[in-house]
């Protein structure tokens, strides 16, 4: 055993829950909070939670906040920071201190509604081969011949397959929802949209020639030609 | 201009060693000079399959590392002198040839030779790549069942991918399907795939089609190339094998079932 030092530190992503204030009286927001909390009493239990005061910056007092903070403390919510513009937040920080936290969103999902983006396209005049791995990467993949047994083809867009369809496709494998695969023979091994898969087992029997696979509510659809 | 083909399977036991024999001396005896190389160095075959593996001095490995010349290596067969064999060493792995070596035999062979066959080892590792590293061609063969037919693919993948034409951009390695071991009575039971499903399933054209015959096994036994035993189906769908590879139109035989007469149902035959 090494001996024991008196501080490591070690770093660990936390989730956090922000609880977002627009409305500043106090009996109002514990209403709300009491409600939330009711929802999913698992996920509030002790959950270190920031509150986002960035409606709330321009009218903040030190009374406000006191009234917010013991809203809070009267349930198992632990308020560790406050959210907002550092400018405006800053002092309050400090003089309850609370830790400060960036209110705006890192990582913004694409929307499936959105417009799928413009990709390139990329063709394969040769048959696909078993053992053989096409990637069409930011682009739709057309195949002018058949893909074989234990090929796989992944686009980050559609497949299209002019031929027999046998090994496994993958579309929209960036999370493109919105992708399709498209076969002259449907005989494929696998196929997947956005990560939603089917093996050839849970395809319908004696379900040859075209298709077109598509995903709809998270359901991996193939419509048969 | 030699042309240089490779009879490759990626699957093993399929029959390339006896079709690699029967195809190189059908090119011999239409009389055009041929060398059979066997690219399975640590399990060589082809010299039994040809009766000559008691006049092994120097080998194919012996050659690229420059202890022989290749004239010293090179058997002629004894039935045939249009045909001379460059066996495989027994006591060497695969890893003894190079992309370098490989080419300096070749290219020493073609000044010789018309045709240059190739008999691949099973799998698709270094071995059998540097069989079709160089070929211009390349008979496939491959036996009525499911994984000898994917296992077709595969190597029909490593040519369009991994040959020298296609590393270098040149015109593709050209395909030729063989079927071997093919037994119309299991097909017509459905105990096998039918040629229309296997050229279905590999998109290249039919070159033959070899019946599953005990000449083959007599043949390999006796150390004769099946084609000598010109009585044998196996033997004649070899003939018409090279008939087609040489451009020849000849119809495909053997792919029915041939229906027993009497007098051989009661006598066996």
């Amino acid at each position: 055993m090494t001996d024991a030092q008196p501080l490591t530190v070690r770093a660990r992503m936390l989730p956090v829950q922000r609880l977002i204030v627009e409305d500043p009286d106090p009996d109002r927001f514990e209403q709300r909070l009491q409600a939330t909390l009711a929802q999913a009493p698992a996920l509030f239990n002790r959950a270190p939670v920031a509150l986002d005061l960035t409606a709330l910056v321009d009218n903040l007092s030190g009374d406000l906040l006191t009234h917010l903070l013991e809203r809070c403390w009267r349930h198992p919510v632990i308020v560790f920071a406050l959210a907002g513009p550092k400018e405006s937040l800053g002092i309050w920080c400090d003089e309850f201190q609370l830790a400060w936290m960036d209110s705006r969103d890192r990582v913004t999902k694409p929307k499936s509604s959105q417009a799928s983006p413009a990709l390139d396209t990329q063709v394969i005049t040769q048959p696909v081969r078993s053992g053989q791995q096409i990637y069409a990467r930011g682009a739709h993949l057309l195949i002018m011949n058949q893909v074989s047994a234990g090929a796989e083809v992944i686009a980050d867009g559609n497949i299209h397959v002019f031929g027999a369809l046998r090994g496994r496709a993958m579309a929209g494998v960036q999370g493109l929802d919105s992708a399709e695969i498209v076969c002259q023979e449907m005989d494929a091994d696998l196929v997947a949209i956005a990560g939603t898969y089917r093996v050839r087992d849970d395809m319908p029997e004696h379900s040859q020639g075209a298709a077109r696979v598509y995903l709809r509510d998270e359901q991996l659809l193939i419509d048969h030609y | 201009m030699a042309k240089i083909v490779v009879i490759t399977s990626g699957k093993g036991g399929v029959g390339k060693t006896t079709s690699s024999a029967a195809i190189s001396m059908g090119l011999a005896l239409r009389g055009h000079k041929t060398v059979v190389i066997d690219f399975d160095i640590g399990l060589r075959n082809l010299d039994i399959i040809m009766n000559c593996e008691r006049r092994v001095v120097f080998d194919f490995v012996n050659v690229i590392q420059g202890d022989a010349t290749l004239n010293q290596a090179l058997i002629k067969d004894k039935r045939c002198d249009n045909l001379h064999i460059l066996p495989a060493s027994q006591t060497r792995d695969k890893e003894a040839l190079t992309k370098e070596g490989v080419k300096k035999i070749l290219d020493d062979l073609a000044e010789q030779f018309e045709y240059i066959i190739c008999d691949s080892p099973a799998g698709i590792e270094q071995g059998a790549q540097m069989a079709l590293y160089y070929a211009d061609e390349a008979v496939v063969v491959t036996n009525p069942e499911v994984s000898s037919v994917r296992d077709s693919d595969r190597i029909l993948g490593i040519l369009q991918s991994k040959s020298h034409r296609a590393e270098n951009g040149q015109p593709p390695v050209r395909e030729h399907l063989l079927v071997t071991r093919f037994d119309p009575t299991r097909v017509a039971r459905g105990d096998m795939l039918n040629i229309e499903d296997i050229e279905d399933i590999l998109a290249i054209p039919l070159l033959g089609v070899i019946p599953e015959s005990q000449s083959v096994l007599n043949a390999s036994n006796k150390g004769m190339p099946v084609v000598l035993d010109e009585k044998s189906d196996a033997g004649q769908a070899y003939l018409d094998t090279v008939a087609r590879f040489l451009g020849e139109d000849k119809p495909h035989r053997f792919l029915e079932a041939q229906r027993r007469g009497f007098l051989k149902r009661v006598f066996g035959g």
